[in-house]
């Protein structure tokens, strides 16, 4: 189970993250939402223990961002990470040498299922493939915590088919995943929760469902009241 | 911390050949120019060619020994200037992602330069002492003699060849110590620039400002624990370890401050 309690991130005297607290429980598929510049980003970073919070707290099964909580967090960023030097398969290795939970065999039977050359340097590569190996990368590892950050930009529609049946094909389980995305209706169908953040604060979260019922609308009209000029919809 | 330390070398692999290989370059001139300086000597040693040979050899000599100069400073860079880009750029999610301490982190960085050093150190060193000989073949001296006029300097004045060893090895250890204490006091003014000050106008340059200080705060604080008269005293190992310990052991405190200082600061700052 993810906790963060009044979470804070400032820079200067812009809030990135402000006051937020949410608890994802185990085997969850939540849908982080916001606009560009909502705080997505910075809040994925600090649970990957990329990012220091200002104030408040993030545990993962009651472990707190550390050392001991990486080893159960799978986070994939939206940048290019990579070593210029490395191929495919050197980053498979990087992954297998630094996480005990990363299988090789997966990951190397992941890049040839979508047809790429674990010989193929990284920086070569095309937006759409280096996508495709950060998602085999991530999904490879056995994480208690997945996180993608904005996992359908820059792809085209096919890859983000593909990449949307590779998420739901590793949803279940004890794993926990969270997802940030813009492009709310692509994850629609799939998710089990809905968080929405605005200006780095919680505007609203639960259980996608009940959402719904509750205000008797999509995710996506929710998206739009939340976001759209005029914004109506409050928790 | 053995696994970071291994792509440490991995990521400089580029580079550290780069150095090898310019190395092997000049190591190459020299052996040829030292060879035909020997063939053309023997044939004739006042001609023109010989001259033009034993200039070679000069110029050959010279380039290794600006290279040797060089290579110590391209460690130093690397270690300084890879550590910089490491906090500054998207790569270093790769480091700090993975489960291992802030402390690990940068003890590897630091580390890759030691060893990097102390590697190239020892390969230049292992050059000087093979190449010797084959210069002094080459301009016709007999290099036996140097070391029959060292052993004599030694005996007279009482040196034994441990002592002489003991005393060089120790002097080597006291040099890469403040060495490396200086790269660690480079990561400190980096890392701080890096979390505490990260976004603030001009941090970069406060950053480079704050290494010069520390630099110069260390040396004026090591010239005052070492006795103005430091070579006139010197007659021994022990002489020296006396004289030389207190500077060791500031480096010491120095680099493990440094050390503890960017573990900490990382950990309770970092915003990658």
């Amino acid at each position: 189970m993810l906790e963060i309690e009044h979470l804070t991130k400032r820079y200067g005297r812009k809030a990135a993250v402000s006051d937020l607290s949410l608890t994802l429980g185990a085997g969850r598929l939540a849908a982080l939402l916001g606009p560009n510049g909502s705080g997505k980003t910075t809040l994925m970073k600090m649970i990957a223990g990329l990012a220091t919070p200002t104030a408040g707290t993030i545990a993962l099964d009651g472990m707190r961002v550390g050392k001991e909580m990486k080893a159960h967090v799978a986070y994939m960023p939206t940048e290019g990470y990579f070593y210029n030097y490395m191929t495919a398969l050197d980053a498979g290795r990087y992954y297998r040498d630094f996480f005990h939970d990363f299988n090789m065999d997966n990951y190397l039977s992941a890049l040839a299922k979508e047809s790429l050359d674990p010989k193929g340097k990284i920086r070569t590569m095309s937006s759409g493939m280096v996508a495709k190996v950060k998602l085999a990368l991530t999904f490879a590892r056995g994480s208690r915590l997945v996180m993608l950050d904005e996992p359908l930009n820059g792809i085209d529609i096919v890859a983000r088919e593909r990449t949307l049946e590779t998420i739901q094909a590793n949803h279940g389980g004890e794993r926990t995943m969270i997802v940030s995305s813009h492009l709310v209706d692509e994850l629609e169908t799939m998710i089990d929760d809905a968080i929405f953040i605005k200006d780095g604060e919680l505007v609203l979260a639960g259980d996608a469902n009940a959402l719904r019922e509750k205000h008797g609308m999509s995710i996506v009209d929710m998206y739009m009241k939340i976001y759209g000029e005029g914004a109506t919809l409050n928790a | 911390m053995l696994k970071l330390i291994k792509y440490e070398f991995r990521k400089n692999r580029t580079l550290l050949l780069t150095i090898l290989g310019i190395i092997a370059a000049l190591e190459a001139y020299f052996l040829i120019s030292a060879h035909l300086a020997e063939k053309y000597r023997l044939l004739d040693a006042f001609s023109e060619a010989t001259q033009k040979t034993e200039i070679n050899l000069a110029v050959s000599m010279s380039l290794l020994a600006a290279a040797s100069f060089g290579t110590a400073m391209a460690v130093f860079v690397m270690g300084v200037v890879g550590y910089s880009r490491e906090l500054n750029q998207k790569t270093s999610y790769l480091i700090f992602m993975t489960p291992n301490s802030t402390m690990s982190m940068v003890g590897s960085k630091l580390l890759f330069t030691l060893l990097t050093g102390v590697g190239f150190a020892g390969l230049l060193l292992g050059l000087a002492a093979a190449d010797f000989p084959i210069f002094s073949d080459a301009i016709g001296s007999e290099w036996r003699g140097y070391y029959n006029l060292l052993d004599i300097f030694m005996t007279s004045n009482d040196l034994s060849l441990t002592g002489a060893l003991l005393t060089i090895a120790f002097y080597v250890c006291v040099v890469f110590l403040s060495i490396i204490s200086t790269v660690s006091v480079a990561y400190f003014a980096i890392t701080l620039s890096a979390t505490f000050m990260r976004g603030k106008k001009g941090h970069a340059l406060v950053s480079v400002a704050m290494f010069l200080l520390l630099s110069w705060g260390i040396s004026r604080l090591t010239s005052l624990i070492m006795p103005d008269d430091v070579y006139d005293i010197l007659r021994s190992t022990s002489d020296l370890m006396r004289v030389m310990a207190p500077q060791g052991l500031l480096d010491v405190v120095v680099l493990v401050l440094s050390l503890l200082s960017c573990a900490w600061m990382l950990k309770k700052r970092v915003d990658l």
